[in-house]
């Protein structure tokens, strides 16, 4: 008999820093810390969809899981912790594959913030952040056809539409079909945008 | 009523402006007052006026006056 071990992956020291924009701290998150500034999202079905997710609500069980173990190489959550505040007002979940693609999503769940440039301020700042990574060649969104902040904040930061997918992802709440968009930014692409801003 | 003037009505008070305020140069990267809450209600109020829902594509398309004053031709 054989037994084989899942390979630990240790954290990557660059991408685990913290990250500070004008008016946040990003701050990543350990296992226990990320369900902590989750759990806003956990029954709350309408950012259970925003976020695509399969189910209505979560038990708190089942939200460990769906949550994960950021690891600080190939998953991370942030919390954005605003320093006004000094509160957390929501949290930036992030996956890196094998070939460099970063996918993003962003919950703010602090009301009171909502249309005040939290997303772009704040994925601005991340995306900083990893476009120094040699592990990192591309950002990537998936956002929902009705989801018109997101795609407005997608389109504010320049991100390039790249795919429509018809009827792709079913609600579980009320079983409808809806479209998916799909955003792109080459971390190329951003770098040299983010150079053009600061010349 | 052309669609221009009403792209125009319909952008200033999505955006708390005034019509005047709203010209070709204004967009969704360059006006500050195009927030993402002015921009939904952008989205609605222009499917309240044509009766039905956008897809996709054209709410990708919402991004500066010519694009609004295109889905009301």
């Amino acid at each position: 008999m054989v037994l084989s071990f899942a390979k630990k992956t240790e954290p990557d020291a660059f991408l685990s820093k913290h990250v500070e924009t004008e008016r946040f701290y990003l701050v990543p998150c350990n296992q226990s810390e990320a369900i902590k500034v989750t759990a806003p999202w956990r029954t709350n079905p309408d950012t259970l969809q925003s976020l695509m997710f399969g189910e209505a609500a979560y038990s708190q069980s089942e939200w460990v899981k769906k949550i994960g173990k950021p690891d600080g190489s190939k998953l991370f959550y942030h919390a954005i912790v605003a320093k006004e505040i000094k509160g957390t007002i929501g949290a930036h979940r992030i996956t890196l594959d094998r070939s460099g693609t970063v996918k993003l999503a962003i919950v703010v769940h602090a009301e009171d913030w909502w249309g005040k440039g939290v997303f772009e301020e704040v994925r601005a700042g991340l995306m900083d952040h990893f476009s120094q990574s040699p592990r990192v060649e591309r950002f990537f969104g998936r956002v929902l056809e009705r989801n018109f902040s997101s795609i407005y904040n997608y389109k504010k930061l320049g991100f390039r539409l790249i795919g429509h997918d018809r009827k792709s992802w079913r609600c579980p709440a009320t079983n409808e079909l809806f479209d998916t968009l799909h955003f792109e930014f080459l971390k190329d692409d951003w770098i040299e945008k983010r150079r053009n801003e600061t010349s | 009523m052309t669609s221009d003037l009403a792209a125009k009505e319909i952008v200033a008070t999505a955006l708390g402006l005034s019509v005047g305020e709203v010209d070709g140069e204004t967009s969704l990267g360059t006006t500050p007052s195009w927030d993402s809450l002015a921009h939904f209600r952008l989205v609605l109020a222009l499917e309240e006026r044509l009766g039905r829902r956008l897809d996709a594509v054209e709410i990708v398309g919402i991004t500066d006056l010519p694009g609004v004053a295109a889905l009301l031709t």
